[in-house]
C-alpha cells in the first residue's frame, strides 16, 4: 500500500478530532477552553521565545543529570546483584517499594531536606528512574542462557572474560529496555517536580500561564514538552538500534 | 519449605526489610529532623489515621473518582481495543494517537485538564482515564490479535457468525491477557489519581497529603503514602480474585508468567 | 458427492528488502471425484498441497481457479456440513468437554437439553464417558482428539474432513485411534477425506488413496484399496497391503527426495 494511502485514515481521524474539539467548545462555551487556532498560535509563539528555551535549559538539567546518574548507578547495581540470588532478594523489597510508592507524595520531604536546588530535583528524577533500570538489568542478567555460561566455562573463560564476552552482551537487550522505560519515568519525574514545586524554569512558566488563565499558552507548553519527550525517545531508539543491532535482525 | 530455599529466598527478603528498618529508625533518632520521621512513629500515625473520620472520607472521595475513571477506562478502552483487534482499518486510524499518548508521560497533560476543567473532580477523573485507557486499548488489541487462529477457523467451520465468533472465541480467549492488563492499568490509574490530587490539592488523599506537608507533618505524609500502597494492594488482590474466577481454565504456569 | 474440477492455487510470498518475492504453485490442475460414503486418504510429502486441497474443500482456502462441488452445491465458504477435525485439536481451552462437543449445535441454536443429549451420546461413542466436565487442559492428546471427533460428528455432517488428526499423537495412541475411527465409520458411514503423512494410515483406513507430489502440487495417482470392509488390523498382514505399502513408499520416496533437492538448491 503506498504511503499516502497508509496515512489517510489517521489523517481523517485527526480532522475528526479537530471537529470534535470545536463541538466540545461550543457545548461548554467557556473561555477556559482554548480554540484550535489559539493553541497552534501559542505553540509557535513559545517556540520562538528565548525565555522558553531558557526555561527548558534550566529544567532539563535535572532530567539529563538524573537520567545519566540513574543509568550508570542503576546498571552497576543491577549487574552486581544479578549474579547473587540472596543479594537480589535483599534488595527486592526496596525496589518494589520505590516502584509502588507514589513518589510525588514524598517529594515535600525531599525538599525540606535539600531545598529547591538542582540537587534535590536531580534526586527526584533519580528516585523515579533508578528502580526500573535496576530491575530490568537484573532481569537481563538472569535470562542469559545458562547453556551459554556453561559453554564459556568449557572453553576456559574466567570470571572477567565471562562478564565481558557473554553476560554483558546477553543482558544488553533488557538493559536497553530498562533505559527506555527509565527515560519515560525520568521525564515524568522532571515534569512532576516542575508542576508540584514550580520553583524554576518550566514550572514557573506553568504557574504564570495558569495565573493568567491562559489555557492556550498552557497547551502550547505541554505540546512542546510532548515533542521533547517524543524526540528524546526517538533518539534513544536510534542509539539502541546502533548498540545492539544483532537483536533486531529482520527475520527473512 | 526446605531450609536452603528459605535461606536464599525468604530470609534475605525479610532480613533486609527488618535490618534496614532498624537502621533507618536509629538514623531518624540521631538526625532528628522533621523530614526524617521514625518508622515506629509513622506506623503509630498510620493506625490513628485509619480511625480518623476525615481521612476516611478523603479516601472515600478518592476511591469514588478512581472508580468512575477506571470504569470508564475499562469499558471504553477494552471496547476500542476489541474493535481495533478485529478491524485493522480502525487500528490504523487511531494508532499514531494512541502511541503518542502512551509513549509520552501521561503527567504532561495534567495542566491542560486543569486549565479546561478547573478545580473539579473531572480534571482528576480525566487524568485517571488518560493514565489507564491507552494502555488498555493496546493490550486488548494485542490480546485479540493473539487469539489462536485455528480455533477461530474451527468456529467458522461450525457455522459461527461474526458475533458468535466474538462472544464464543475471541473474548474468552483474550480474557486472561486482558485481566493481566487490567491489573497494570489499575496501578496506573491509582498513580494518576494521586498525581492529580496532589496538584489540584482540593479533595481526596492527595490534598490531605499536601496539607500535612504544609504543616510540616511528615509523619502524616509517610503514613498516608503507606496507606495508598495498602489500598493499591487490596484493590489488586480483589482484581486477582475476579481474574481467578473468570479465567478458571488458565493453567497456573501461564498465570505466573 | 464431492467433485474437484481444475483446482489451482498459488501462494505468493511477498518480498522484503533482502529477499525477492516468490510464488509457489501449491495446487495445479487438480481433479478428483469422490463418491458418497467413500473413505479417501490423501498422502504425499510436505508441500504437495494435500492440506491446501483439504482446506479448499472445507471452504477455508479460496482457489485461484477451478471449482469444488460438495453434495451438489458449490463450495464458497466453511460450513458444518463439511465438518473438520484439526491436527492440533482446536479445542476451546476454557470450556469443558461437554461444551466443546456441543459447540456446533450451540452455534446452530439447538436448545441446551437437546444438544447435551446429543453430545452425551457422542462422548459415550468416542469412549470419553465420565469426562464430560473435564477441561481440555486435563486431557491427554488422544482424548483431546476424541473430543474433536465427537464435536465433528455431533453436527451430523455429510462430509468429514480430517487434517492429519493423529499426527500429534504417540504411536500407541495413534493405532488405537485408527481402530476407533474405523469402528465409528462402520457404524455411521460418511464421506471422509483424511490427509496423512503416514503410509499405514493411508492404506488401512481408505477405500481409495490419493498420492500427491509437489512443485507444482498435483495428484500423481489414485490407488484402489481392495482390502474389504469391515476393515481390521489383520489387513496389515495381507500381501495386498504389503504391495500397496511398497508402491506408496516408492512414490513418496521419489517425491520427498525431489522436494529436498529443490529446497536445497
Amino acid at each position: 500500500m503506498n504511503k499516502t494511502k497508509r496515512y489517510l485514515p489517521s489523517l481523517g481521524f485527526f480532522v475528526f478530532l479537530l471537529l470534535a474539539w470545536q463541538v466540545f467548545r461550543k457545548l461548554f462555551d467557556s473561555i477556559l477552553i482554548p480554540s484550535t487556532f489559539g493553541m497552534v498560535r501559542a505553540f509557535f509563539q513559545l517556540l520562538v521565545k528565548g525565555s522558553t528555551w531558557n526555561a527548558f535549559w534550566i529544567s532539563n538539567q535535572s532530567l539529563v543529570l538524573g537520567f545519566v546518574i540513574s543509568g550508570v548507578v542503576g546498571i552497576a547495581v543491577g549487574l552486581l546483584i544479578g549474579r547473587r540470588a540472596w543479594l537480589e532478594r535483599a534488595v527486592d523489597p526496596w525496589l518494589d517499594f520505590m516502584l509502588v510508592v507514589p513518589m510525588a507524595m514524598i517529594m515535600p520531604a525531599l525538599i525540606m531536606a535539600m531545598g529547591f536546588s538542582l540537587s534535590s530535583r536531580v534526586v527526584i528524577v533519580c528516585l523515579f528512574t533508578f528502580p526500573v533500570i535496576v530491575i530490568n538489568t537484573q532481569a537481563g542478567l538472569k535470562q542469559v542462557s545458562s547453556e551459554l555460561v556453561d559453554m564459556a566455562h568449557v572453553f576456559g573463560a574466567n570470571e572477567y572474560k565471562l562478564w565481558v564476552k557473554i553476560l554483558i552482551k546477553g543482558a544488553a537487550p533488557l538493559v536497553w529496555s530498562g533505559l527506555r522505560s527509565g527515560l519515560g519515568r525520568a521525564i515524568s519525574g522532571m515534569v512532576l517536580s516542575e508542576l508540584l514545586l514550580s520553583s524554576v524554569g518550566i514550572g514557573i512558566l506553568f504557574q504564570t500561564f495558569q495565573g493568567n488563565f491562559d489555557p492556550e499558552m498552557t497547551f502550547g507548553l505541554v505540546a512542546l514538552l510532548v515533542c521533547e519527550s517524543l524526540l528524546l525517545l526517538k533518539i534513544m531508539n536510534v542509539v539502541e538500534r546502533r548498540a545492539i543491532p544483532w537483536f533486531y535482525i529482520e527475520r527473512v | 519449605m526446605n531450609s536452603s530455599k528459605f535461606r536464599t529466598n525468604t530470609l534475605p527478603y525479610l532480613a533486609s526489610i527488618v535490618g534496614v528498618g532498624i537502621v533507618l529508625e536509629i538514623i531518624a533518632g540521631i538526625v532528628n529532623k522533621v523530614y526524617f520521621p521514625k518508622i515506629s512513629r509513622v506506623i503509630v500515625r498510620l493506625a490513628s489515621l485509619l480511625s480518623d473520620g476525615e481521612v476516611l472520607s478523603d479516601f472515600g472521595r478518592s476511591l469514588q473518582n478512581l472508580f468512575v475513571g477506571f470504569l470508564i477506562s475499562v469499558v471504553l478502552g477494552v471496547s476500542i481495543g476489541v474493535l481495533c483487534g478485529r478491524r485493522e482499518s480502525v487500528e490504523r486510524m487511531i494508532r499514531p494517537y494512541v502511541n503518542i499518548m502512551l509513549t509520552s508521560p501521561s503527567i504532561l497533560l495534567l495542566p491542560i485538564y486543569f486549565a479546561v476543567f478547573g478545580i473539579s473532580r473531572w480534571a482528576i477523573i480525566v487524568l485517571i482515564i488518560d493514565y489507564s485507557i491507552f494502555f488498555l486499548i493496546v493490550s486488548t488489541t494485542t490480546a485479540i490479535r493473539g487469539v489462536n487462529k485455528e480455533i477461530v477457523e474451527m468456529s467458522k467451520v461450525f457455522g459461527a457468525s461474526e458475533r458468535q465468533q466474538l462472544r464464543s472465541i475471541y473474548l474468552p480467549s483474550a480474557a486472561p491477557v486482558v485481566f493481566g492488563a487490567l491489573r497494570i492499568a489499575l496501578g496506573r490509574a491509582i498513580k494518576g489519581m494521586i498525581n492529580g490530587e496532589l496538584f489540584i490539592a482540593v479533595i481526596g488523599i492527595g490534598a490531605r497529603s499536601q496539607e500535612f506537608a504544609r504543616r510540616f507533618d511528615m509523619e502524616g505524609v509517610f503514613a498516608l503514602a503507606i496507606l495508598v500502597v495498602g489500598v493499591a494492594l487490596i484493590l489488586g488482590f480483589i482484581l486477582n480474585m475476579i481474574d481467578g474466577r473468570v479465567n478458571k481454565w488458565v493453567p497456573s504456569i501461564r498465570r505466573n508468567a | 458427492m464431492i467433485s474437484i474440477t481444475n483446482a489451482n492455487k498459488t501462494f505468493v510470498k511477498p518480498g522484503s528488502r533482502k529477499v525477492e518475492a516468490s510464488s509457489v504453485e501449491v495446487l495445479k490442475n487438480v481433479n478428483l471425484e469422490i463418491k458418497e460414503n467413500e473413505f479417501i486418504t490423501i498422502v504425499g510429502p510436505s508441500g504437495c498441497g494435500k492440506t491446501t486441497l483439504l482446506r479448499a474443500v472445507a471452504g477455508l482456502t479460496k482457489l485461484d481457479s477451478g471449482e469444488i462441488k460438495a453434495a451438489g452445491d458449490l463450495v464458497t465458504g466453511p460450513s458444518p456440513d463439511r465438518a473438520m477435525v484439526f491436527q492440533s485439536f482446536a479445542l476451546m481451552p476454557w470450556a469443558n468437554v461437554m461444551r466443546n462437543v456441543a459447540f456446533g449445535l450451540e452455534i446452530r441454536g439447538v436448545g441446551k437439553d437437546e444438544r447435551e443429549t446429543i453430545a452425551r451420546e457422542l462422548i459415550l461413542a468416542v469412549g470419553l464417558k465420565g469426562f464430560e466436565n473435564s477441561l481440555p487442559g486435563e486431557l491427554s492428546g488422544g482424548m483431546k482428539q476424541r473430543v474433536g471427533l465427537a464435536r465433528a460428528l455431533a453436527v451430523n455432517p455429510k462430509i468429514l474432513l480430517m487434517d492429519e488428526p493423529f499426527g500429534g499423537l504417540d504411536e500407541q495412541t495413534k493405532r488405537l485411534m485408527q481402530e476407533e475411527l474405523l469402528r465409528l465409520w462402520e457404524s455411521q458411514k460418511k464421506t471422509v477425506i483424511f490427509v496423512t503423512h503416514s503410509l499405514d494410515e493411508a492404506i488401512l483406513l481408505a477405500d481409495r488413496c490419493v498420492l500427491m507430489a509437489a512443485r507444482p502440487g498435483h495428484i500423481t495417482e489414485v490407488l484402489d484399496i481392495p482390502l474389504g470392509r469391515p476393515r481390521t488390523r489383520d489387513a496389515e498382514r495381507t500381501s495386498t497391503y504389503i504391495d500397496l505399502k511398497e508402491k506408496i513408499w516408492d512414490h513418496l520416496r521419489t517425491a520427498q527426495i525431489q522436494e529436498n533437492a529443490a529446497k536445497g538448491a
